[in-house]
């Protein structure tokens, strides 16, 4: 165990490496550099000045082959922990990424419970009574959570909430709690906010997790230790939590390490529509000014996040199933 | 009211008191030597603590009277208005950074009225402006505001090629220079004379010489402290430039002393809400001395989507829209919310004369295209053969008329004949047009051939942010694909757009429109080659820049008019500046550089109920004007019912 726990390790390094690069590659590709969209918005003024552009474009060494760069930004990463400079929000990039990060972690692991908690019985449930009017009930919603697109969802959502309810959207506070001390008030706020965000970004989650738990769980149903268990006079409901459902709970610690991926990716479009304070809005941005240092930032940060995710799920697996090998 | 676009450069002191006879309600008026008798409550608990001295002593002993747009002087209330977030460093600077210029437009920016300068002199010829500054005006942390803080402004920022072009805006001191007499006193003084220094001076981007607390910001640079730049470096900023950058933005940094009406709290780096809480210092007061600002603070809500802003504006979450919400068309939704949102709509005029302009590139690297472009009969027909009311009615919902690049109707220097000139549309005559211009061979496909022999087929270049361009696009290719003349469209990024065009790699584009107003006059770049948003003739642009690829002079046509513009700009006498102006534009009315499409009709914004003093037409949206600043947002009250 502590073998393969190194021998991924070891991977994850060179997984990095790898990683950095293309994020850098990737970063650089669009025409123009953060000094483009500089002079573009200056242009409105009126008053850019062509030798000033190209002297900023060599304070922050943009003028330097790409390689050079990326040597610059990678090494002040590894050894001095300087994640660079922010061209657009004029800080250093780590005063900006953490509360984001915060934010997007507590999305993160909020929407990961629920699409958990609600799959999880309705999967078992759909498996078991197969073909009943529950089962092509819950298939139905869960074809369409599969099937709409989150940020349309979302903007359903926020109509609703709005025109029905009266209720503030967007954000995850209401204006009076902004600023105010973490109180019961606030929590009970922001519990009232969470919920639209936590039902979009995980309507296709829940949707995928239902299905796959219902299939893997048919499988074993008819499988004949299943069968043994039953002429031994078991019960029903200990047996099926016994044997079966562990089987069939595979797929659910096997997607821990991609929900972070998925959840910049998938709902990047939705965080912007219900305007969460998640990395989703502000790399999204950065992308598009070119902030090349703080996109690049987020995506390594992410892409950490990702592999630590999937080495959790990784061990997990080997943990909960004995039949995966470990060579 | 007499309406004087250039204070004439006279002998003596130029006092504002003239000002104070507007009849207009919706001037502020300006007097002087009124001391301040009352504040906000939110301040009384610190006076009476000894935290803060006596309202008197803190506004100074000549602070700038403004008598409010309306009946309201209720003090407290936060304004509530979006931001789209840390790009927008235009919101800050327009919405909470426009009150502190030495001298500012007035509220339908037609005068420029003193503000931090009490009054100036001109001299004679026009290349010594001396302002005269108000005593005993302080920093938002007590300390006095100085001409040495100007002066700290040309010498340690504008001069200095480390800092960011944004924050020098030293490009109309080319030629000048800044000398501080006595710490009341600043002048600004050119080689040449400088007709055009009170209009930049008011301008956003200029209006920030003020904007430098000298005793605050001299730590931050070498020159001051030998540390800085060690001390940047230890906090992880590349050097001193970043650091000084990152501390002299108003709305980056609540340490920074101010002189405007709010002070950052949580500064633009939140992801949520900027904040901003009253400046105790404020240098203004209303006719009954009472202390601005009126509101307590500012909270911007930092929101990147704007359908979510439409939302949260339906709900009434605001207390101003006068950008992102407040489209053509979002006005329906926006009309029938009304009770709900429970705002008031209000007129803004507009600057453009037209909704969008197509340029086409006589300067292309093409030589066949550069041709048939430079051809003005070509241009004409081209013109003609655009169905204009078929584009106001598909893409600008049949608001608007056709209309070319020139001034608009509510311009002095409106001319009817030069804003109609080409608009109809008759594609026969266009046909013929292109004809007798010798481009009456066409290949089997009945597209026209150029003086090379191959078919005439060009780009025209949208940008992918600009929607109703994007609309327009495939009609005006129609259009001139009736004509025989095959154009074709493509969007671009914002960047990608703005480079391919300063590269002069385009062959037509379609832009904003620009020139409608005053501001044509103070910087006629729809008219003249001047900057590179007249897409016509970009190497031309190149060559009197002297930057950028292509460099090539105009020809004589076009040069007439850069020398009008260079002769504009160093005549300081009023009427013989807009003699000039109108000879540049009757340059261009002959040239018929680029084509418009529509007069704009005039646009709206919207205020909550409980904002007072807001006037019911609001200035010319434009940036050169900082909209909505001019109105003093200091003077806006909240009334709670």
């Amino acid at each position: 165990m502590l073998m393969f726990v190194l021998r991924r390790l070891l991977s994850f390094a060179v997984m990095m490496v790898l990683i950095s690069i293309a994020a850098f590659a990737i970063i650089q590709l669009p025409p123009g550099d953060f000094i483009t969209t500089l002079a573009a918005g200056l242009e409105r003024s009126g008053d850019v000045d062509t030798a000033q552009l190209e002297f900023l474009r060599q304070r922050f060494g943009l003028d330097q082959p790409i390689w050079v760069q990326y040597w610059r930004w990678i090494s002040a990463i590894v050894f001095h922990g300087d994640f660079g400079y922010s061209f657009m929000w004029k800080k250093p990039v780590a005063d900006l990424i953490w509360d984001q990060l915060g934010f997007t972690l507590i999305i993160s692991i909020a929407t990961l419970l629920f699409s958990w908690v609600i799959s999880f019985p309705i999967g078992v449930y759909s498996a078991v009574r197969q073909y009943s009017w529950g089962d092509f009930l819950f298939t139905f919603i869960g074809f369409i959570g599969l099937a709409v697109p989150n940020f349309l969802l979302a903007l359903i959502l926020m109509y609703v909430g709005f025109q029905y309810f009266g209720q503030s959207v967007g954000g995850l506070y209401s204006p009076e709690f902004q600023d105010a001390a973490w109180s019961w008030g606030k929590f009970m706020d922001l519990l009232a906010h969470l919920w639209i965000p936590i039902i979009v970004i995980g309507a296709s989650k829940t949707a995928e997790l239902i299905r796959i738990m219902r299939a893997n769980l048919l499988d074993e149903l008819n499988k004949p230790y299943v069968t043994t268990a039953r002429a031994k006079g078991m019960t029903e409901v200990r047996m099926l939590v016994k044997y079966p459902i562990r089987l069939a709970l595979n797929p659910f610690v096997s997607t821990v390490g991609w929900v972070l991926p998925s959840l910049i990716s998938g709902a990047v479009i939705a965080s912007v529509v219900l305007n969460l304070p998640t990395v989703g809005p502000i790399l999204l941005n950065s992308l598009q000014s070119q902030d090349m240092y703080l996109a690049g930032a987020f995506i390594l940060l992410l892409s950490l996040l990702t592999l630590i995710g999937t080495l959790v799920s990784d061990i997990l697996l080997a943990w909960l199933d004995p039949r995966i090998r470990l060579e | 009211m007499n309406v004087r676009f250039l204070p004439r450069p006279r002998r003596g002191r130029m006092v504002a008191l003239g000002l104070f006879t507007a009849a207009s309600l919706f001037l502020p008026t300006y007097v002087f030597a009124q001391s301040a008798k009352a504040e906000a409550p939110m301040l009384d608990p610190l006076v009476a603590a000894g935290t803060l001295p006596p309202v008197a002593e803190r506004v100074g002993e000549e602070p700038l009277v403004i008598t409010p747009l309306g009946d309201a002087r209720t003090y407290g209330g936060s304004l509530r208005v979006p931001l789209s977030g840390a790009s927008d460093g235009s919101h800050m600077r327009k919405f909470l950074g426009y009150e502190g210029g030495l001298v500012s437009w007035d509220v339908m920016a037609q005068n420029v009225v003193p503000n931090v300068a009490k009054s100036w002199d001109v001299s004679p010829d026009g290349t010594t402006y001396t302002f005269h500054l108000r005593k005993g005006m302080k920093w938002s942390d007590g300390e006095p505001f100085t001409s040495a803080d100007i002066l700290f402004w040309y010498e340690d920022v504008s001069q200095n090629p480390d800092i960011l072009p944004e924050l020098r805006t030293d490009a109309f001191m080319k030629g000048g220079k800044v000398v501080a007499p006595d710490p009341e006193t600043v002048q600004f003084v050119f080689e040449q004379p400088n007709a055009m220094l009170l209009y930049t001076l008011a301008t956003t981007g200029p209006d920030w010489v003020t904007n430098f607390p000298a005793h605050y910001l001299k730590q931050f640079l070498p020159k001051y402290n030998p540390d800085a730049d060690t001390q940047a470096k230890a906090e992880g900023l590349g050097g001193w430039p970043a650091k000084f950058e990152n501390m002299a933005f108003f709305y980056q940094n609540p340490e920074k002393p101010t002189i405007f009406p709010w002070q950052v709290v949580r500064p633009m780096t939140d992801p949520q809400q900027v904040t901003f809480t009253r400046n105790p210092y404020f240098w203004k007061v209303d006719t009954d001395g009472n202390q601005l600002p009126y509101m307590d603070g500012v909270d911007n809500e930092v929101i990147g989507d704007y359908e979510v802003m439409l939302l949260k504006t339906l709900n009434g979450e605001f207390d101003w829209i006068g950008r992102y919400v407040n489209t053509l068309e979002n006005k329906p939704v926006l009309v029938e919310g009304e009770e709900r949102s429970g705002m008031e709509f209000f007129d803004i005029v507009e600057a453009a004369p037209t909704y969008a302009t197509i340029h086409l590139n006589q300067t292309d690297r093409k030589p066949a295209l550069r041709e048939f472009f430079a051809n003005k009969n070509v241009r004409i027909a081209l013109s003609h053969g655009l169905d204009r009311q078929k584009i106001i009615d598909l893409v600008f919902a049949g608001q608007g008329e056709p209309y070319q690049v020139a001034p608009r109707p509510e311009s002095e220097f409106y001319d009817e004949e030069m804003a109609k000139q080409y608009t109809e549309f008759d594609p026969d005559l266009a046909n013929k047009m292109l004809d007798e211009a010798g481009y009456d061979k066409k290949d089997a496909d009945g597209w026209r051939l150029g003086s090379d022999g191959q078919p005439i087929s060009f780009v025209l270049t949208v940008r992918v942010d600009r929607k109703p361009y994007v609309d327009l696009a495939p009609l005006v290719v129609e259009d001139w694909a009736a004509l025989g003349v095959k154009a074709d469209f493509r969007t671009l990024e914002k960047a990608a757009y703005l480079n391919q065009r300063d590269n002069n790699e385009h062959d037509g584009i379609i832009e904003d429109g620009d020139g409608g107003m005053i501001d044509a006059l103070i910087f006629p770049r729809a008219y003249v080659p001047i900057q590179g948003d007249g897409a016509w003739g970009t190497a031309w642009i190149a060559w009197y820049n002297k930057v950028g690829p292509d460099q090539e002079a105009p020809p004589p046509e076009y040069q007439r008019g850069l020398d009008l513009w260079d002769k504009m700009r160093v005549t300081g006498d009023t009427a013989a500046q807009k003699d000039l102006f109108r000879q540049l534009l009757a340059v261009s009315k002959d040239n018929f550089q680029s084509m418009g499409i529509a007069l704009p009709i005039p646009g709206y914004g919207m205020h909550s109920k409980r904002l007072h003093n807001v006037p019911a037409q609001t200035i010319i949206n434009s940036n050169s004007f900082g909209f909505p600043g001019p109105m003093q947002l200091s003077q806006w009250s909240i009334v709670t019912p």
